[in-house]
């Protein structure tokens, strides 16, 4: 029995301590670890050119690992882990992180949504308008920003959400489900997009809803702790997305080609995904981050709450002051 | 089966349980994470009381709950009906085994998620892919150990009954099926496991209800509080259902043990 119980208080000090030194390895790199892992969704925007020039080894100075996510949420997952450094994700994903206490600071914008995300109905479905939708299924992937947009426009239009059959399908298998016929409508975004205008007609899209009020967009977010222990890379970083922004405003051509090459994609398809964002250059950063990206991830955040999918909402101030131009400004000094 | 009641392994098996419980009141009363990382007792209670009350998008907790048995039972009945007698015939049978054999040993080791497009696509989004998927996930396994069970049988027990006057069928439900019932069980046990295993991702495309789809949408809006207790619920029916299959075990097979 002595033995038995020496035994056990053995494998249980092994145990401890295993989770113990696992505990140790997930908490995060240490604050003078010269490196920068950056979280990326390939969405068609500066980032793309960066990681096709290879801006981010030659010139941030650090290591750098790049990671491709397939949506904000494993974005935030991973932000929240201290996985990665600096991400990108939609404003949907980005107010979720804020709401949820995730301590990050949202410091850059790299495009604002236009025709990029659009709800298209099967051409012989008979729908026209939003208000048609009644009683017809759509698809859309939850918590996305085509989500957002899908439900406020619905809103807009006094459609009831519990009128329309909503349904949670990740982009490939929206294209599934439309060739079989058994969805009506989808909000959906490229490449998939593309797929659906070749049988579909658009009902709406995230430009009309932004004009309205609805702004969807992408930004990147950065660990509030490596932000301060590495401010330097943030401010790198942000001046080579400047610098992407400005090749794709100023030469369109090569900024398709390099996404084109990137993506592996023709470039014509490129040409016309980048004219479905909006990029924005250093001054219209400042503005939009000073004055207009906190009430926009308020909104979203509160709708969310009306969705019931988040329990509360911080008030306009905590997104102020997770919203920050500073990097910006010094970056283009 | 030893003495029952206070055994040193009993007494171990509380006291990780315990100890678990009171290393997760530990580290969320300390305040070190944030309720995203681990979210506390208390707010998983809560969280419990308030999709019981009110429900979790449109469904109440017993709704989302029935879903996910209804898809996984019918599923396993399937598997039942289907997985058992050909895992017997190909055990007993080796031309039966031959043209069954290639496609269960090229599928069963594919990951679920691999070929659930292609179900869907084949299927549509309705319960009929996703009763596929669980009920292929299912069916290896009970399938390989039915073959297993009866090539484990002694022979003497066949040349006995052949010696008998037994023909064909007579030996293969008076002596085969029942000496191999145990083999069976072990399998259908292991296949509710991985069946279970297999529903967060067959409620991933679609679904509007389940367990597993509860368990992702709370994930997509970072409800950890709701994930959690999301997965105690599962982890609680498991053990339940496992019991379940157990107890009728110790029912049909009780020469178990003493063969």
């Amino acid at each position: 029995m002595k033995q038995n119980f020496r035994k056990f208080s053995a494998l249980f000090l092994v145990l401890v301590l295993a989770v113990l030194s696992f505990a140790a390895c997930s908490g995060g790199k240490n604050k003078d670890d010269n490196s920068v892992t950056i979280g990326t969704l390939d969405l068609v925007n500066g980032d793309l050119i960066a990681q096709y020039e290879d801006w981010y080894a030659k010139e941030l100075g650090v290591d750098v690992k790049i990671i491709r996510f397939d949506s904000g949420k494993d974005i935030n997952s991973a932000i929240a882990s201290g996985g990665i450094d600096i991400g990108q994700e939609g404003t949907s994903p980005a107010a979720l992180a804020i709401a949820n206490d995730i301590d990050v600071e949202v410091f850059w914008v790299a495009d604002v949504i236009g025709s990029a995300e659009t709800l298209v109905a099967k051409k012989d479905s008979g729908i026209k308008t939003i208000k048609d939708l009644k009683g017809k299924k759509v698809a859309t992937p939850f918590a996305s920003t085509a989500h957002y947009s899908l439900l406020n426009a619905l809103k807009q239009n006094g459609v009831a959400e519990t009128d329309v059959e909503l349904l949670d399908l990740q982009p490939d298998d929206i294209f599934a489900t439309w060739q079989r016929n058994d969805i009506d409508a989808a909000y959906v975004w490229y490449p998939v997009l593309d797929n659906l205008l070749a049988d579909g007609v658009v009902v709406t899209d995230s430009a009309q809803l932004a004009e309205q009020g609805v702004i969807t967009a992408d930004v990147n977010v950065v660990r509030r702790a490596y932000a301060e222990a590495h401010p330097e890379v943030v401010q790198k970083f942000v001046e080579l997305q400047l610098r992407a922004n400005d090749i794709i405003n100023k030469q369109p051509d090569i900024a398709a080609q390099d996404i084109s090459k990137k993506l592996e994609i023709e470039e014509a398809d490129a040409a016309k995904q980048l004219k479905s964002f909006s990029y924005l250059d250093a001054a219209q950063q400042i503005e939009q981050l000073d004055n207009v990206f906190a009430q926009v991830l308020k909104d979203t955040a509160d709708f969310l709450v009306e969705q019931k999918s988040i329990k509360s909402a911080p008030d306009l101030e905590t997104f102020q002051s997770k919203v920050t131009s500073e990097f910006v400004k010094a970056a283009s000094k | 089966m030893k003495k029952k009641g206070f055994t040193i392994e009993r007494v171990l098996t509380i006291a990780t349980v315990v100890l678990i419980f009171l290393a997760w009141f530990g580290l969320t009363a300390t305040g070190a994470f944030s309720e995203t990382i681990i979210p506390s007792p208390k707010s998983v209670l809560e969280s419990l009381v308030d999709v019981s009350q009110n429900g979790y998008k449109g469904h109440t907790l017993l709704q989302h709950l029935g879903t996910s048995l209804k898809r996984l039972i019918i599923a396993y009945g399937l598997v039942i009906v289907t997985a058992v007698p050909l895992g017997l015939l190909s055990g007993y049978n080796s031309k039966v085994q031959a043209i069954l054999d290639p496609i269960i040993e090229f599928y069963r080791p594919l990951p679920p998620l691999a070929y659930y497009t292609i179900l869907v696509l084949w299927m549509g989004i309705d319960e009929g892919s996703k009763l596929a998927l669980l009920f292929l996930a299912g069916f290896a396994p009970v399938y390989i150990a039915c073959v297993a069970g009866v090539k484990r049988i002694k022979e003497d027990y066949i040349y006995g009954a052949e010696t008998l006057g037994a023909n064909k069928w007579q030996i293969f439900f008076y002596v085969i099926i029942p000496a191999a019932l145990t083999d069976v069980f072990t399998g259908l046990r292991t296949a509710l496991g991985v069946e279970y295993t297999t529903l967060v991702a067959a409620e991933m495309v679609a679904a509007t209800a389940g367990m597993g789809w509860l368990v992702l949408d709370a994930s997509n809006y970072l409800r950890s509080d709701i994930v959690f207790m999301g997965v105690i619920i599962m982890g609680i029916t498991g053990i339940l259902l496992d019991r379940l299959i157990q107890f009728i075990e110790k029912r049909i097979v009780h020469w178990k043990g003493r063969t």
